[in-house]
């Protein structure tokens, strides 16, 4: 199992990941359940990665590709037929 | 100029393994230059489609010709997206770079399909594109041509990391790895 970028966070991670890859194997893929199992391993690992984001800068470097986006149809994923790639006019 | 590029395969495992393996894919022997890999979004929609997004950091692989730009050449941050539609077999993929933009953006997206979920084999539809921004057309020109040349042995990596763990997960389960 890969770490997190944050080395204080991937002990988190890694109970996250377990948590994760049992349910989407077991009950996901099987229709067993849709509700998410893993929601207390994922709190934990939510709130270290987001503040470890914020302290590094990078969230801002996210927020800025979400709004470039070329792969968002009235915010939805679109499939690759469907998407057009737009070059970035500005520059 | 944007360049494209389209490849297509088929993997002879069956979706659930398939789709595990694209989240649990790194670290693997093919892929040493990826350090780490978060997710920082996941959700089942009404229509019961699993979303997840996640932030991956690569050793940095600009070309040569560009450095003298660059602040600094440390690594890369890739955002990557996913919806899995269990019910129909299919992932949808999109992966590009969060930083170097103005350089070169890469888009790449990949679309999974099998017949049911344990046919026993699966395909994949890649399309991916570069396009820089960067200074004149001249070293645009060559920072476009010279990610497509290096695209097609890094998706050749990318397979064999993808067909390293599928065969993992299918001998071993995936609660051995």
């Amino acid at each position: 199992m890969s770490a997190s970028f944050a080395p204080q966070c991937t002990e988190k991670k890694k109970s996250y990941d377990n948590c994760f890859n049992e349910w989407y194997n077991e009950k996901f893929l099987k229709g067993v359940a849709t509700v998410n199992e893993c929601e207390d391993t994922w709190r934990e690992y939510e709130e270290c990665v987001q503040s470890a984001l914020a302290e590094k800068g990078i969230k801002k470097m996210l927020d800025q590709a979400e709004k470039e986006a070329p792969f968002k149809k009235n915010g939805v994923l679109t499939g690759s037929e469907e998407v057009s790639f737009t070059k970035d006019s500005k520059n | 100029m944007v360049l494209w590029y389209r490849s297509e395969h088929n993997y002879d495992f069956n979706f659930a393994t398939v789709s595990l393996a694209y989240f649990i894919r790194y670290p693997n022997p093919f892929a040493s230059h990826v350090l780490s890999d978060d997710t920082i979004e996941r959700f089942v929609d009404a229509e019961g489609k699993l979303h997840s997004t996640r932030i991956i950091y690569k050793q940095g692989k600009l070309p040569r010709f560009v450095r003298p730009f660059l602040k600094k050449v440390g690594g890369t941050w890739i955002l990557e997206k996913s919806i899995i539609n269990p019910q129909t077999c299919e992932m949808q993929t999109w992966t590009s770079n969060l930083d170097h933009r103005r350089i070169l953006q890469v888009h790449e997206s990949a679309h999974y399909k099998s017949k049911s979920l344990n046919a026993p084999s699966t395909s994949v539809r890649y399309d991916v594109s570069f396009s820089s921004n960067f200074g004149s057309w001249g070293i645009k020109d060559r920072i476009e041509s010279w990610s497509y040349t290096r695209f097609g042995e890094n998706l050749n990596k990318s397979k064999k990391g993808m067909f390293f763990v599928m065969s993992s997960l299918k001998e071993h389960g995936w609660n051995k790895l």
